[in-house]
């Protein structure tokens, strides 16, 4: 019977173990980028 | 008429029952708080619905003041319930995003509005500006709880999925975390392609943010337990 707490690790592959940091900070990214966009566009900067 | 904000309604009602059962059976001001969020959001789509059948003044304003004021703001306060369990700021939060949520709707609601512009074959988020004429204080407010509203929702999912990543436990609440912010990403990166003229991709935002962030929350909740 497997060890529930070890159970929950978990260990990525070698393409997951960069391509996960690299959507996290995509959506970092994605994040700041919809911010400036709601101000401008509510701010009527950007034409609608 | 287009056809997929009946699908978003559709998967946001659902999803919104799901996570009122989840509250039913378990408590937590989080589920609550996301309950009350996602309703909101099917009430903003099922406005866009009927805006695309019939005009409405009522709709519009509906579909403003749930799409574009309070969705994102109660969505953000269920999580900031769920990552800040310490001290009073969850409630306190909660509190005045209550006031300010009836401010919003007293707003809105009195707002004047060109009844004869409107057009429905035009979605609602490309002429409502020509339509209901907003006052500085709900221009202010609309920024307001959108950006508090995204950074909470979206940052906090973020920062769980980072957290889970860091540990490496709990897989299926790492990637469900990542979805639920892709999902909450989507409607509104989906007004930019609204700016460039592919009103289809906004729907198909709408409908992409509310799937993703549904398969999310279950992705997120299918094993470990709160």
């Amino acid at each position: 019977m497997p060890d529930p707490k070890h159970s929950k690790r978990f260990k990525p592959g070698a393409v997951m173990d960069k391509v996960i940091p690299a959507v996290l900070i995509l959506l970092v990214l994605g994040l700041a980028a919809v911010i400036v966009l709601v101000i401008l566009s509510l701010i009527d900067a950007i034409p609608s | 008429m287009n056809i997929l904000p009946w699908f978003s309604s559709i998967v946001t009602f659902i999803f919104t029952a799901l996570v009122y059962n989840r509250y039913l059976q378990r408590g937590g001001p989080h589920l609550l708080l996301w309950a009350v969020g996602l309703f909101f959001y099917g009430l903003g789509t099922l406005a866009e619905v009927t805006l695309g059948l019939t005009y409405s003044a009522f709709m519009l304003k509906l579909w403003y003041l749930m799409g574009a004021m309070l969705t994102a703001a109660w969505l953000g306060t269920g999580t900031v319930h769920l990552l800040i369990r310490k001290g009073n700021t969850a409630n306190l939060l909660t509190w005045v995003l209550a006031g300010v949520s009836l401010l919003a709707v007293f707003l809105v609601f009195s707002a004047p509005v060109n009844n004869v512009a409107y057009d429905i074959s035009r979605p609602a988020s490309e002429q409502y500006k020509e339509i209901m004429t907003r006052s500085g204080l709900t221009v202010f407010f609309t920024i307001l709880l959108n950006i508090y509203g995204t950074l909470t929702l979206v940052g906090g999912a973020i920062y769980s999925a980072f957290l889970f990543w860091r540990k490496k436990v709990l897989a299926n609440r790492m990637y469900g975390n990542i979805l639920i912010a892709a999902g909450a990403l989507s409607p509104a990166l989906g007004g930019t392609f609204l700016k460039a003229g592919l009103v289809d991709f906004l729907y198909l935002s709408e409908l992409l943010g509310a799937g993703m962030m549904f398969a999310g929350f279950v992705l997120a909740t299918q094993k470990a337990d709160d």
